[in-house]
């Protein structure tokens, strides 16, 4: 659980500090554009170099990141046992438990007392 | 501002010309030695989430072991002589032969391999040990990963070899997938969750519910009924314990038992699909859809052309990774699709009142009889 707040602490570091990097790069290229009508060549190139550089690092850090919380997501699966009971058609769709297999009688059918079966265990993906 | 200025930024100029040439130059000289650092460091973390992975799987492995199989003594050392387990293949400069001598190699493999998970897990029933072992070998295989990708990526580092390097680097986005899958099925065999190779031990649960089971050649049970008037043998290893049993072995006695008359033999199988393919895809084929390291297909196409018994396999795509991770949702639902492909080419092919064998090829685990 510590272990667990403490990725989530630096999740969110890594993507303040790439928004930081970000603006600041923003008001980089900004402020080159003023130094170019003022006639600042030098002020212009560095910052705007800088700017450049500055934007092409912190997108490339949030491209990363977000490439991350796609594959955390897509590892984050559960699994669903779905009972049904083949007189009725009765069906119930719930959590796995350990214990369950396919074609295991878990009880009587709520509808008709016939017997309530797992049909299908199966794993899904949470969506976006 | 640099402090380097003397003119209108003509200074500036000078020095991103002057840094532009030194790039120049230092890629020129020293370009394949940058290449090697910058793949050494990337190896370098995929070796670390390789490692992690590997731990993780034998921390899960341990704590399952001592939850269901209640061992007296910690299981960790006889565990650690499991995880560095191997096989010696059969020597291969005089094939022939070679099938039984691997087939024979495979079984003392296997009991020995379960005999030491059940003393691992002396309170472990059949299926649990099953499952047990199922997760051993997930273990076994991630160790087995990590210590050649490490092997490889010390001797690069160590030899500095270019070469080297560059061939684990370009296998390893593969290897990495197939650890990360690896992962998730040690989480499904500690837990008893069916995987996708279990699609077709599914199919034939299907069709064998309410019927009478008999267990016939090393763990694989057989069950009979009737569609369409032809008399179907439908059989799958026993479950619901991480098991594939020896369908080769089970079909030869079956065609043996009715001296040679059988009409047809269908196989259900996961497949491996290509890249753009639907997951859950089912396809038709002929031959025996049996993966393995052969020895299970060699009996089955060795009988079946004794007795000229044509076989078909229905295969369910699915990538290398959801064949060993808990069965997609997409995957299950094929099993109908397969199972009406099923009546179909036995309605095609067959006569009424003939013998056809329809075998649930694939791990069992979490999935019934």
């Amino acid at each position: 659980m510590t272990e667990q707040r403490r990725g989530s602490l630096y999740f969110y570091a890594a993507v303040f500090f790439s928004l930081g990097v970000l603006a600041y790069s923003a008001w980089l290229i900004i402020s080159s554009a003023a130094s170019y009508s003022e006639g600042q060549k030098e002020n212009f190139y560095y910052s705007l170099v800088l700017g450049l550089m500055g934007v092409a690092l912190s997108v490339s850090s949030l491209t990363s990141i977000r490439r991350r919380i796609q594959i955390i997501k897509a590892q984050s699966i559960r699994t669903l046992t779905v009972e049904f009971c083949e007189k009725c058609s009765f069906k119930r769709v719930r959590e796995f438990k350990v214990g369950d297999y396919v074609q295991k009688n878990v009880g009587k059918c709520p509808q008709c007392v016939g017997d309530l079966l797992i049909s299908m265990i199966y794993s899904e993906t949470p969506k976006d | 501002m640099l402090g380097l200025t003397d003119g209108e930024g003509g200074s500036v100029g000078t020095l991103v010309s002057t840094l532009m040439y030194f790039s120049f130059i230092l890629f020129i000289l020293f370009g394949q030695k940058i290449q090697l650092w910058t793949m050494i460091w990337n190896m370098s973390g995929a070796l670390k989430k390789l490692e992690f992975m590997k731990n993780e799987a034998k921390i899960l492995t341990v704590k399952t072991i001592k939850e269901i199989g209640k061992p007296k003594d910690d299981p960790a050392p006889r565990l650690n002589t499991l995880l560095e387990h191997f096989l010696i293949t059969p020597v291969d400069m005089d094939p022939a032969g070679i099938v039984w001598k691997l087939d024979h190699l495979m079984d003392v493999r296997d009991t020995k391999f379960k005999d030491d998970v059940r003393k691992l897990a002396p309170e472990a029933d059949e299926a649990q040990v099953n499952n047990l072992e199922n997760l051993v070998e997930g273990s076994l295989a991630l160790n087995t990963i990590y210590r050649i990708v490490r092997h490889f990526y010390l001797l690069g580092r160590k030899t500095q070899s270019f070469y080297l390097i560059l061939q684990l680097q370009m296998i390893l986005p593969l290897v990495m997938q197939e650890a990360e899958a690896l992962a998730s099925a040690t989480k499904a065999f500690a837990q008893g969750q069916p995987i996708g190779d279990g699609i077709g031990p599914l199919v034939a649960s299907k069709l064998m519910r309410d019927k009478e089971k008999r267990k016939v050649e090393k763990d694989i049970v057989v069950s009979e009924l009737t569609l369409d008037g032809r008399q179907v043998i439908a059989l799958k290893a026993e479950g619901p314990g991480g098991n594939v049993g020896k369908p080769g072995d089970a079909i030869r006695q079956l065609i043996q038992e009715r001296e040679g008359k059988v009409a047809m033999v269908v196989m259900v199988d996961a497949a491996v699909k290509f890249e753009g393919e639907k997951t859950g895809e089912v396809s038709e084929g002929t031959g025996a859809a049996i993966g393995g390291v052969g020895t299970e297909r060699y009996k089955i196409e060795e009988e079946a052309s004794k007795h000229k018994i044509p076989v078909h396999a229905l295969i369910v795509k699915q990538s290398i990774q959801e064949a060993i991770m808990p069965m997609k949702r997409e995957i299950a639902e094929a099993a109908d699709n397969v199972i009406s492909k099923i009546k179909t080419l036995i309605q095609e092919r067959t006569r009424e009142a003939e013998t056809v064998i329809v075998a649930g090829i694939g791990n069992t685990i979490g999935i019934g009889q």
